[in-house]
Order: structure tokens, then sequence, then C-alpha cells
């Protein structure tokens, strides 16, 4: 029974951070139409914020050891990655979408090689370990401990979620679906289009950091291997398969690839003689790769397909 | 209010507008005809600010905006409707008139949060005056319908209500009339008609004669990226450069 409770609770953290990715892309991709490929890169961008921040000395690095609040080291990660949002979409956005994509792919290869490469401070392919989780020191069991990460995930998402709802409905939220729709009217009716495409990028930036900030303080341990170019791709399936431009969409479809994922994980390991299994683990790609197609041919707006937005 | 100073437009070599020189009055409605490629929605593209000029400068209401991107010049009053329409087409009529005012306060991120009372209070009194266009427009019944389902006709007083919602001073018209059946271009004609009687300039492009005779107080002619000839509606009519220009003899003889 404790084994289920713990595996259901491991199951929807490891799942929050996917929700919290995919509710900052749908700010970027779902409502703006802006085709970001870099989701890794900046989940790093967090990850590595929050585990200096928060993180013990390290012997071998020379930056570090601030061993802040982690709360601090979240609200850090948000702008730090809102920061690397903005310098991103300054040099991209104003290109089209299929430049757009390549371009900020590009980027997110070049973080997670700095994280590779930048030994005196990420510590390299040996990663960071030992950051702090919340709470740890007050509870002992691993299964309450991560039982109250849950409840904080939870509430992040909820607090995200709401902040979202409201601004998707707002005015800003309207020109961002026009901006999607045809950026030329959206210009020649007095939108800035620049400035609201570069506005949520870096909202969606914020968010994609924290999530990573959230996922640094729980695994405990982060190395580049963390965040390769798969975390994107498992990302927009997320929020393809939910349904864009639907925020609750956008947390259905986290749950049901991250399902689909480790369910087929456990297939394998079922089905598959233990000799084969580290090959037979890239069948899971293939699963969610035909998940994803099925989705677009039947169904191309999602499970939960984007509302039509009617005055009240 | 508008003037066009030796507006010079080339793509690659080709001159597609050259030294163009025209005015057009306060409170009036100006025709721009031409025979196709004559440069017509080129001119009104560096107007709006959607290309640059190679040469020459655009002055409205005594202020030069020869470089302004087209957002600027919407903040000065001037707003154009597109040739082939260009609905948000997975919004609603709507909200296709409601994202048009400008500076709305919940065009601030920030204020959804801080300060959504005030916010709500606006859109109030932006969806109030959409409604108010639409039923002016005659497509209240469609307001909750996705705008990308209208037909052609209906998609032309759409883009004339977005222009309304912006209060302009100055609307620059990319034939209002194409594609438009008899009913609809009565109603077309009278709606421009209103909405010049409330004191906002046009300056229309349009290849249907019979709105622009009855319309224009004044018609510009515009040949290979220049301006032919100018003058009223008489005027212009009995002029036999007119049919040159549009039957194509200057072009294919020059090219040819």
């Amino acid at each position: 029974m404790i084994d289920i409770l713990s595996f259901v609770i491991f199951f929807f953290i490891i799942c929050s951070f996917y929700i919290i990715s995919s509710l900052g892309l749908n700010i970027q991709y779902g409502f703006t139409g802006m085709f970001n490929v870099g989701i890794a890169g900046f989940f790093a961008v967090g990850a590595y914020t929050s585990a200096i921040l928060t993180g013990p000395e390290y012997a071998d690095t020379i930056f570090g050891g601030f061993q802040l609040p982690i709360i601090l080291g979240w609200l850090c990660a948000i702008a730090v990655s809102g920061l690397a949002g903005v310098l991103v979409g300054l040099v991209t956005l104003r290109l089209r979408e299929d430049f757009l994509a390549i371009s900020t792919f590009g980027i997110a290869i070049c973080i997670q090689l700095v994280a590779l490469n930048w030994e005196s401070v990420t510590r390299g392919p040996n990663g960071l370990y030992a950051i702090p989780k919340p709470f740890s020191r007050f509870l002992d069991s691993a299964v309450m401990s991560n039982l109250f990460y849950l409840i904080i995930c939870i509430m992040t998402i909820v607090a995200i979620y709401y902040a979202l709802e409201r601004v998707v409905k707002s005015p800003w939220g309207r020109v961002l679906r026009s901006i999607r729709e045809d950026e030329v009217a959206a210009e020649a009716l007095g939108k800035n289009v620049f400035m609201y495409r570069l506005q949520a990028f870096v909202l969606g930036c914020g968010i994609m950091g924290l999530a990573g900030a959230m996922y640094a303080n729980f695994v405990r341990f982060i190395s580049p291997q963390d965040f390769l170019p798969i975390f994107t791709i498992q990302v927009y399936v997320m929020l393809i398969v939910g349904g864009k431009g639907n925020n609750l969409g956008a947390i259905v479809g986290a749950i049901v690839i991250w399902a689909l994922w480790s369910a087929s994980d456990s297939l394998i390991n079922f089905i598959v003689a233990p000799d084969y299994q580290t090959q037979a683990a890239a069948l899971r790609i293939i699963i969610v790769g035909v998940v994803l197609v099925l989705m677009l041919l039947f169904r191309p707006s999602g499970i939960l397909p984007e509302k039509k937005h009617l005055s009240s | 209010m508008l003037t066009v100073e030796n507006l010079a437009k080339e793509f690659d070599g080709l001159t597609a507008v050259n030294d163009l020189n025209f005015t057009v009055e306060p409170n009036t409605i100006s025709g721009l005809i031409g025979p196709n490629g004559a440069g017509k929605t080129t001119t009104f593209n560096m107007i709006a600010g959607h290309l640059k000029p190679s040469g020459g400068k655009i002055y409205f209401d005594g202020r030069e905006i020869t470089n302004l991107r087209p957002h600027q010049t919407f903040q000065l009053g001037i707003v154009r409707t597109f040739q082939i329409p260009r609905p948000f087409s997975g919004m609603t009529v709507l909200e296709n008139l409601t994202m048009v005012p400008r500076n709305q306060i919940g065009e601030k991120i920030w204020n959804n949060w801080l300060r959504n009372n005030a916010v709500e209070r606006e859109e109030q009194q932006i969806r109030e005056k959409a409604n108010g266009l639409l039923e002016f427009l005659n497509l209240s019944d469609l307001q909750n319908e996705y705008s990308g389902n209208l037909s052609g006709g209906q998609l032309k007083l759409l883009e004339l209500g977005r222009a309304l919602m912006s209060d302009p001073k100055m609307i620059l018209l990319d034939e209002p009339a194409a594609g438009v059946n008899p009913t609809l271009l009565e109603e077309i004609i009278g709606r421009i008609r209103d909405i010049h009687s409330q004191g906002v300039t046009f300056l229309i492009i349009e290849h249907n004669m019979e709105l622009v005779m009855r319309l224009c107080s004044s018609i510009l002619v515009m040949a290979e990226g220049d301006i032919l000839m100018r003058g009223g509606p008489e005027e212009v009519r009995s002029d036999p450069r007119l049919i040159d220009a549009f039957l194509g003899g200057g072009t294919s003889l020059k090219n040819g």
C-alpha cells in the first residue's frame, strides 16, 4: 500500500515539472504561435540557477555555495530564465516561425554544452549534487517529504494556472491571439507585435525556469544529461495532445503523456529480456511518437481544444 | 491632411512607385485608381508603414511619418484595410473589434493581476462600442461566430468595423468593393458615406468605378508608379488618358 502511494506521489511530482513547462509553452506556442524549440535550455537555466544558489559549496567550483533559502533560489531561477528569454527573444523573435524554431533549438543545445563544459561552475558531466530539498530537515521519512513536495507542486500549478487564465482571457491575451492569427493585421491595428511577442516569450521562459528549479531541488542531483532535446519534444507532445491554447489541456496532456511514458517503460521492462532492455527503451519514444501522429490525424486540436472566447 | 512628396519604392531594381506626389484634403473621400501593377497598394503600404520608401517623404497632419512602423501610424490616427481581408480567423467577430482600441488598460499584462476591476470596466465600454458598430454594420447576429467563417463581403464590413473601432482620423480602404455582391455594395457605400459625415477622411483604392464615381470628390489616377492625372469624377471620366492607362497601352509599348 505504502509502495503504491509513494509511487503515485513520485509520479505526480515528476509530472508537475512537465505540467509547469507545458503551461509555459502554451503561452508561447498555444496562444502566440511562437515555435520555441528550446524548452530544455530554459529549464536547464532554471535548474542550474537554483542548484547553484541553494546548493552546498563544492571543492572544485569557483562559484556557488550560497545556500540561499529555496524559495529565493526559485524566484532567482524565474528571473534568470526570464532574462535568458529576453536575450534570446531580442535576437530571434523577429524571425519567421521556422527560423525561430531552428535558432531556439540551437540555443538550447548551446546551453546544454555550456553546462557540460563550464566545469568550474557546473562541474560539467559530474553534475551538482546534494542540492537541498525543502523541509527535508524536518521530515525524516521519504514518503512524507515527497508528499510535502507534491503539495508544493500542486499549489504552484494552481497559482500559475489561475495567473495565466487571468491574462489569456484579458485584452493582453487577446492581442497575443491576434498575433498568432495574423501578425500583419495586428500590427496594422496598432499593436507593437515585437513587444508582445517578447513579453509572452519571457513569461513562458520564466515559467520553464521555475519548473527546472523545482526539478533540481527535488531530484537533488542535476547533470547536463537531464537537459537533452528529448525533454523539449516531450513537452510539445504533451501540449499538442492536451490541447494547445487551453491551459487545462496543457495540464491534462502532461499527465496523459507522462503516464504513457512511464507505463511503456514498465511494459518494456516486463516483456523484453534483460539483455535488450537498454535498446528497447527507445521503443517508448516510438510509442509516444505514434500517439502524437494519431492525435494529429484524428483530433488535431487535442483532448481539450481551445475554447471560443465568448463575451459574458 | 496627408501629403506625399517625391515618394519612391524599388524592389530589387524594379520600380513600383516613382516620384509620386499628391495631397489628400481633410474630410474628403479621395479615390486612387489605376491598372493592376500601377503601385497603388505599394503606396498604401508605405503610408501605413508596412514598407519603407526608397525615397521621398510622407506627412500626416503636418508631421513627418515616412519611416514610422504600422503600429505608430495607427497611433496617429491612420488605419488601413486590406485588399484580401485579413481577419483573425480563430477569434470571434466581436473579438476582432474589441482587440482594436489603443492603449487598453488590460493590454499591460500586470494590470490584469493588479487592477482587474479597472480592466473589466474598460472592457465593458469597449464591448458596448463594438456592439454598436456591429449593429451599424448589420453584423450583430454574427458577433460570436469565428470570423474565419464569414463570407467575403461580410469580411469587408468586418475590416471596416475594425478600422472604426480606433476612432481614426483617416481610413485607407484597399478595394472595399472587390468580390462584393450588389446589395452589399450599396450597404458598403452607405456606410462609408455615414462615416465620412462624421468627419473621417478616406483614401480608397478601387476598381469598381460605380463606387469611385459615387463616393469620391477627388480622384487620383496612377499608372506605372506615378500620378497620371487627377480631378473630379466628371473630369476624370471624360479624359481619354484614363482609358489609355487601363487598356495598358503605355506599359506594353514601353517594355515591349
